[in-house]
Formats: C-alpha cells, sequence, structure tokens
C-alpha cells in the first residue's frame, strides 16, 4: 500500500495562535498556503480625485495601413487623422476611443481617463507637479498628464465634447423555456464588423504590482471588485473598477497584474451582445487575423470574451454582458491560476499567459530588482501559479 | 391540431449502461428500468425523453404527444392501427405507426405529466451595451452537467427527402418554416417542418428531413436551460472525454445556439437554446443549398 505523500494542512484563521503554527510548519519544511483574503488589499485613506471614464488608449504603431486595417476589421471606426496619428471612435459617445500614432517601434504612449469635476484636474495636478493644458485630440477639453509609478503616462481629460452615438442594432432577445420573448422572428446578426460601443477596460501588468495598484486607487479613486492571490496570500492582481457611487461601473475598467515587464496586456472593448462577439470572430477568422482565445465566459467580470491579436501581437478583446457594481460591493479574493480566468470555454491556450520575457526585460528586471523596486519572489510565484493546468482533463 | 408536441426518442444501443453514463453527463436524469427498456427524463414535465434497450445500434424511432382523444381517433383512422394501453412511464393510450421508411412513430395521449425538477437559475438577465439588466450580481453557473428541459427536434435522413416532407404534412399536419433547394426551387432536398398548433407558437422545427442515400438519423436534439447552460454542458461533455461532434455555434436555420456531441454508438445530440418560434401564420421560406446556411456563426462545419 502507498501512502499520499502530499498532505494538506489547513490552519484557520491568522491569530496569534494559526500564524505561529504556520510558522513552525513552516519553519519544519513544509510549504505554507493562506487563504486568499488573508492579506487584504489595502486601500488608501486619502483619494485625490475619482476617474468616472475610461476613454481611450493611444499606442505608437510602424504602419498606420495595417493598423487602420486591423482595426476597423475589429468594429472601430476611423474618425479622424491629424499629422501621423489617427483617431478611432466606436458606436457610443466619445470622440476618440483609441489612436495609433506612427513610430518605429510598437509602444503604448498614453491611456486617457475622465473626471467629472475640474476641481478634481487642480487636484491632481498639485499632487504631481503637472500642469492642466488643452487636449489638442478630437473632442477637445483640458488635460492633466500623469506618470504611472512606471512611467505609463495617463491623461486625465475634463470637458472633453461627447458625440452623437451612431445607431446600433439593438440587443437580440433570447427565448429561452420559460421565457418566449421572439416570435415569427429570427435571429440574424449582420456578418459584419461588430459595432463597438467603449474602449471597456485593460489590463496593465507591472512588475511592482503593490505599487501600482496603490497609485491606481489613490490617484484616481479605483475601487477593487475582486483581487488575485498568490498561494501565500499575498495580492498579485487586482480588478478595478471606477467609482461613481450608485451609478453602476463595470466590475473592471483596470485589471493590474504582476508581471515581468510594465506594458498593456490586452485592450478590452465592448460589442452589443453574445452574437457580435460571434459574429465578430467569424470576420476576423476569414481575414486571416491570429486569434488568441475564445469564445468562452470570465469567471471575474462574467464577460462572455473572444481574443484577437493585431499585427503586432498585441490581444484586443471583444465581450459582451459584463457584471456591473456600484461603489458599495467589497472586494472578493480568489487564487491568481488559470481557473480563475473562465468558466467556460476552449483551453487557455499557453501563449496567452506565458510570454517569455525579452533580454532587455530581464535586464531591467534585474536592475529594479538591485534597486529594491521589484520583489523577485511574487514574480516568480505567480509564474508558477499560472502554469498549472486549469481543468480535469488538463492534468 | 393533431399534435401538441415530440416527447421522446427511442433508440438501441448495444452497451445501454455506455449509453446512460453518457446521457446522464449530456443532461437527462435516471428514471427507471423495465424490463429490457431503459427510459431517462429531462428536467421538464414529460414523462420521459429517451428510452434505449440492447441490440444493434438503431434509431428506432419518435414518440409524440396527442393533442386530444379526437386527434387520436384521426390518427389511428390515418395508419388504421388499433389503440392501446401506452406501456411507457406515464402510462395513458397510444397508437403505433410509421412513417414512409418504416420509422417507428408513437401518438400518446393522456400520459400523466411528470412534476418538473428545479434546474436552478432563472433565465439569464443579460448586461448588454444598451441596457445594464443584471446588477450588483454574478452570472456564475454552477459546473455540472446541462439541464436538459425537453426533446427538441430530430433531424431524418431520407432517400426520398420530398416524398417524405409531403408525408409529415400530410398525415401528421406539419407545414415547412423553410425548404432548402438545389439549383432549381423545385428540387427540394431538405426541409424543416414544424407542428400545427393554429396561432400558438411553437419551434421552427420539431421535425428536419435531409435528403440523403440511406433512411438514417442525423441527430436529436435537447433544449437546454439556457446559453451558458451549453457553455457548461461543453466543458462537462469535454471533462470525461467524449467525442465532440461541433459547435458551439448559432445555426441560420431556426437560429439555435448548437453543440453536438456523439455517443458510444456514433448517434449525434445536440444541446440548444434560443431557438426560433413560428406559428400557423408564419410563411414558408425557401433557401438554396448553401453551406453559408448551415451556421451563422461557430467553427466550421466538419460534414456528416
Amino acid at each position: 500500500m502507498t501512502l499520499p505523500s502530499d498532505y494538506d494542512i489547513a490552519i484557520i484563521g491568522a491569530g496569534p495562535v494559526g500564524l505561529f503554527m504556520a510558522n513552525l510548519v513552516g519553519l519544519a519544511g513544509v510549504a505554507t498556503a493562506r487563504a486568499p483574503g488573508s492579506i487584504p488589499l489595502e486601500r488608501p485613506k486619502q483619494i485625490v480625485a475619482r476617474a468616472d471614464a475610461l476613454l481611450y488608449l493611444h499606442l505608437a504603431r510602424p504602419d498606420l495601413d495595417k493598423a487602420t486595417k486591423f482595426l476597423t476589421d475589429f468594429g472601430l471606426l476611423p474618425a479622424a487623422r491629424q499629422g501621423d496619428t489617427v483617431h478611432f471612435s466606436g458606436v457610443g459617445e466619445n470622440p476618440v476611443i483609441y489612436s495609433v500614432t506612427r513610430a518605429k517601434r510598437p509602444a503604448l504612449l498614453s491611456v486617457g481617463l475622465s473626471v467629472p469635476e475640474r476641481a478634481s484636474l487642480h487636484a491632481l495636478a498639485k499632487e504631481s507637479g503637472a500642469t492642466p493644458a488643452p487636449f489638442t485630440g478630437p473632442g477637445g477639453g483640458e488635460m492633466v498628464r500623469l506618470r504611472d509609478p512606471d512611467g505609463v503616462c495617463i491623461e486625465v481629460l475634463h470637458g472633453q465634447a461627447k458625440v452623437a452615438p451612431v445607431p446600433s442594432r439593438p440587443a437580440i432577445p433570447h427565448n429561452a423555456p420559460a421565457q418566449t420573448v421572439r416570435t415569427n422572428d429570427t435571429q440574424r446578426p449582420r456578418l459584419a464588423p461588430p459595432e463597438v460601443t467603449k474602449l471597456g477596460h485593460l489590463v496593465l501588468a507591472s512588475p511592482n504590482f503593490p505599487r501600482k495598484v496603490q497609485w491606481y486607487m489613490r490617484m484616481l479613486g479605483f475601487i477593487p471588485s475582486d483581487v488575485m492571490c498568490l498561494p501565500d496570500a499575498t495580492p498579485a492582481g487586482a480588478f478595478l473598477r471606477l467609482d461613481r457611487g450608485a451609478t453602476p461601473s463595470d466590475h473592471h475598467t483596470l485589471f493590474l497584474a504582476i508581471g515581468a515587464a510594465a506594458d498593456i496586456d490586452h485592450a478590452a472593448f465592448e460589442v452589443i451582445d453574445l452574437d457580435a462577439v460571434e459574429m465578430g470572430q467569424q470576420v476576423l477568422k476569414a481575414a486571416g487575423y491570429k486569434h488568441a482565445w475564445g469564445v468562452g465566459r470570465h469567471l471575474l467580470g462574467s464577460q462572455i470574451f473572444d481574443y484577437w491579436r493585431d499585427p503586432w501581437g498585441l490581444k484586443h478583446e471583444h465581450y459582451a454582458d459584463g457584471d456591473v457594481f456600484d461603489a458599495s460591493q467589497p472586494p472578493g479574493y480568489h487564487k491568481l491560476d488559470r481557473e480563475g480566468l473562465y468558466q467556460w470555454g476552449p483551453d487557455l491556450p499557453d501563449d496567452f499567459v506565458a510570454a517569455r520575457p525579452t533580454l532587455g526585460q530581464l535586464a531591467s528586471l534585474l536592475r529594479g530588482a538591485m534597486r529594491g523596486d521589484v520583489a523577485l519572489r511574487p514574480l516568480l510565484a505567480a509564474a508558477r501559479s499560472m502554469r498549472a493546468p486549469s481543468r480535469p482533463w488538463q492534468r | 391540431m393533431l399534435i401538441d408536441d415530440i416527447e421522446y426518442v427511442i433508440f438501441r444501443h448495444p452497451d445501454p449502461a455506455a449509453a446512460r453514463q453518457f446521457m446522464l453527463d449530456f443532461g437527462l436524469l435516471d428514471l427507471e428500468q423495465k424490463g429490457n427498456s431503459l427510459y431517462m427524463r429531462s428536467y421538464g414535465d414529460a414523462p420521459f425523453s429517451y428510452v434505449t434497450s440492447k441490440g444493434d445500434a438503431a434509431f428506432v424511432g419518435i414518440g409524440f404527444r396527442v393533442a386530444s382523444r379526437e386527434a387520436l381517433d384521426l390518427l389511428v383512422a390515418k395508419f388504421g392501427s388499433g389503440v392501446t394501453e401506452c406501456p411507457h412511464p406515464g402510462g395513458g393510450l397510444y397508437m403505433v405507426g410509421s412513417d414512409p421508411d418504416g420509422r417507428r412513430l408513437e401518438f400518446v395521449f393522456g400520459a400523466t405529466r411528470s412534476t418538473p425538477v428545479p434546474s436552478g437559475g432563472a433565465p439569464i438577465m443579460w448586461n448588454d451595451a444598451h441596457a445594464r439588466n443584471r446588477l450588483g450580481r454574478f452570472q456564475r453557473p454552477v459546473y455540472g452537467p446541462s439541464h436538459i428541459q425537453r426533446l427538441g427536434h430530430v433531424a431524418l435522413f431520407t432517400p426520398a427527402p420530398q416524398q417524405m416532407i409531403a408525408w409529415y404534412c400530410e398525415t401528421l399536419g406539419m407545414k415547412p418554416s423553410e425548404l432548402i433547394y438545389r439549383d432549381d426551387e423545385a428540387n427540394v432536398l431538405a426541409a424543416f417542418v414544424h407542428l400545427d398548433k393554429g396561432a400558438a407558437w411553437t419551434d421552427h422545427h420539431t421535425v428536419a428531413i435531409v435528403g440523403a442515400p440511406a433512411p438514417g438519423v442525423d441527430h436529436v436534439s435537447f433544449e437546454c436551460r439556457d446559453f451558458d447552460d451549453v457553455g457548461m454542458g461543453y466543458m462537462v461533455m469535454t471533462d470525461k472525454g467524449y467525442t465532440h461532434r461541433w459547435g458551439i455555434g448559432r445555426h441560420f436555420h431556426g437560429s439555435q445556439v448548437f453543440d453536438y456531441w456523439t455517443d458510444s454508438a456514433g448517434f449525434h445530440v445536440e444541446h440548444f437554446v434560443d431557438g426560433d418560434l413560428v406559428n400557423g401564420d408564419s410563411p414558408t421560406l425557401k433557401y438554396p443549398f448553401g453551406r453559408e446556411t448551415l451556421l451563422q456563426w461557430g467553427p466550421a462545419f466538419p460534414g456528416l
């Protein structure tokens, strides 16, 4: 008879006794794991400003024509051109949700957010030492340009003019066994790029997650909706939503996560409904783009998702049916793993999460570690957590 | 009105135990073993939805629920066979006939309805881009087999589709929702036919009739609780290592969101939700045969 070599020891409670026991077990050479949530994500006591919308993403791309072709196939609408910059809108009220500027190398140039009050611009200016300046892109308005702790340029706007939404098809009503809502009518969405209603969320990776998440919560008032934790319960990723008081906000407008390089992982765009996500897949498949993952349903945020790579490998997500919360919902805590990424859908491809860091990124990581800016252990723990297969049939 | 609805399918399997396990994982529930017959039910109010018995693999036939005693008598007159006590779960009266391919057709009247089994969750409240209907709540279906509500339709192969379509329409009062032709509109290859229920709404098709070299069945199709029930069903069936045929996608004819699996004897079974509904006023539409009308979105059709 063989005995199993792995035992799980659960130590319930993180009081003096529990922690002492965990320490003893740890000292005896047993790897300890703590329940997600036993280390809460600390919230800032003072908040500088509260952002109320994610506006746009601004990227550098070597080939504007190629970028335009991909983005229009993806469903964005060319809106304006200023020199070497092309602006795109969706069918919503924002005059620009995506801008591309010609440059030698692909890069993240900036992220645009808005604040509802002018006073917030000045509070942000005072806090950061930046000076408010006119926003020269579509819609105009006033802007403060901030740098997040990783140097990502965050443009905070106030007073940008909105545009009249482009009429879009109504959402498809679903017949269900106890719900007859569509009679003598078929379900036949157009085979065309989906109507994109807005830039929904961005996912940013950082070698120093704690510093990054604190900055967004403090400077722009983001609220954690769900926090993903390492086996020792250290928070290593957070789904952040906008604080709009009693007005519901998307489950996440930003997802910040630990990663080898400070970079954008993907940008997500909302489409009308499930059928728009699926028709989008048909169009992008026919056009020969590289599919990244989908269609499936996420766990945290519940979106129905489909991911495609642009010609430079950046993931672009179509989504529909995400959760929404007002400011009162407390954060949830979960293990950081592949299983936490989806409820159903195709298996998560390895290259979705396991991009190898470049030599330059490794060098910058090591420099960060030597400066004390970057802790390597959580990075390695996160990489390990994300390697484990998510589903029984993959084991 | 002759027929209320399609109610059950009759199979034979060399290994009924394997068929049972497959259908349990697919989303049916155990009901009873009666002699040679293994009965399984859905979550809805049908006495049963599926029956198989040991033997060479075969799709034996279809059971329909008859609308009234008068309708049963009308069918008796058409088929020239007699009414007897129905031996299946739920009892009632029944009459047995066959279609021109020799497929067994059973017509049941007055069977006792089953108490529906709770299948978890109301219809999904969708947060679409225009309207937020699900506030402060998550969309988290429980991981587990689908919750099959009822048998929805069968898709039959027949060497003489036009005669078969005419037979189902004349004998059973059905009507084509859509006809598929090749080259010439008169050259009908396939039809999706619905029940005659007057002004009441009924599924876009209860029987699909498809031209093929030999009589047979392409698939039998079961309606799930909702869209995520199809998605979760996919996860469970993948988990158990069953053979996936095709899906998840949305059909063109009937608009169902579909997912097809293949059982141990090679029979295809379909999960579906969100099909179209038609009634007696719905016109019959005609479409040329083409791959693009097999689906609107989803993976490419893998072939028959």
